[in-house]
């Protein structure tokens, strides 16, 4: 009984180190040229929006084969989103702590502190939007949202909920000048 | 903060990386240190002045620090060029 659970306390920490071991080698690889300059990790940093304003637009549609094509785009560029903001920050907002120094640490910190504010404003806009489409239901003239259009806002508000920390920390990334070089 | 990291780095030929490895931080943290970008933790600038076998004084100011040739020669008057 002993020996199984230390064979696969060895295989955990095994696999751990091996984990471990491509995501340092993953941060240390140079920033690809295109995102060396800030302007463009900035720009990157706004990929977000490009699924929020198709996400919250396919909520509006009436249920059918457009919304459905538009929110399977909203997935891809939000997944998409994802693997470009975390390229742009050398995986810091998914690394985890044991891999990354205090310098690092404390800017993952901050990110996620302003990111959280981001994500309370999203929370407020569909509250907002919630509020408006009751008083329309109300008034007796429609609705914003037409049928399951609020799961697809729901859905967008969560995968540009999950790139908001990864966007934040790619808008404030700057590299040392002459980057890891000695 | 102030840091000679850079003199101290060139003077003993050490590289980025290695100081970095050394201190047990990311070789861009010490680019940071060295741009002032960042201001180390206690426990992180001790462990740079003891891998230097400096006093805190001798690596970290709260000021600019003179110019290493006007310490080397100050003036007949004694002052700093």
């Amino acid at each position: 009984m002993s020996i199984d659970a230390d064979k696969r306390s060895a295989q955990l920490n095994r696999l751990l180190a091996e984990k471990d071991a491509r995501i340092r080698q993953h941060r240390d690889r140079p920033l690809p040229g295109w995102l060396a300059s800030r302007r463009n990790r900035r720009i990157v940093a706004l990929t977000p929006v490009l699924p929020l304003i198709a996400g919250f637009y396919a909520g509006t549609l009436p249920d059918g084969v457009a919304r459905s094509a538009l929110m399977a785009a909203v997935a891809v560029l939000s997944v998409a989103g994802i693997l470009l903001l975390r390229t742009a920050t050398r995986l810091l907002d998914s690394a985890p702590d044991r891999l990354l120094d205090e310098r690092e640490i404390s800017e993952r910190n901050l990110a996620y502190r302003l990111a959280h504010g981001l994500v309370v404003v999203l929370i407020s806009l569909l509250a907002l939007m919630a509020i408006a489409d009751g008083l329309v239901r109300k008034a007796g003239s429609g609705s914003l949202v037409d049928g399951d259009g609020w799961i697809s806002i729901t859905i967008t508000a969560v995968l540009v909920g999950a790139m908001i920390p990864a966007a934040v920390l790619a808008w404030r990334h700057t590299e040392p000048l002459g980057g890891t070089e000695d | 903060m102030h840091n000679r990291l850079p003199v101290l780095r060139a003077e003993r030929g050490v590289s980025r990386s290695d100081l970095a490895a050394a201190v047990g931080v990311n070789t861009q943290t010490i680019g940071f240190l060295e741009r002032g970008d960042y201001g180390p933790s206690l426990e992180l600038a001790l462990r740079i002045c003891a891998w230097f076998d400096l006093p805190v004084e001798a690596v970290f100011s709260l000021t600019p620090f003179a110019p290493m040739s006007a310490q080397l020669y100050p003036t007949k008057t004694g002052e700093p060029r």
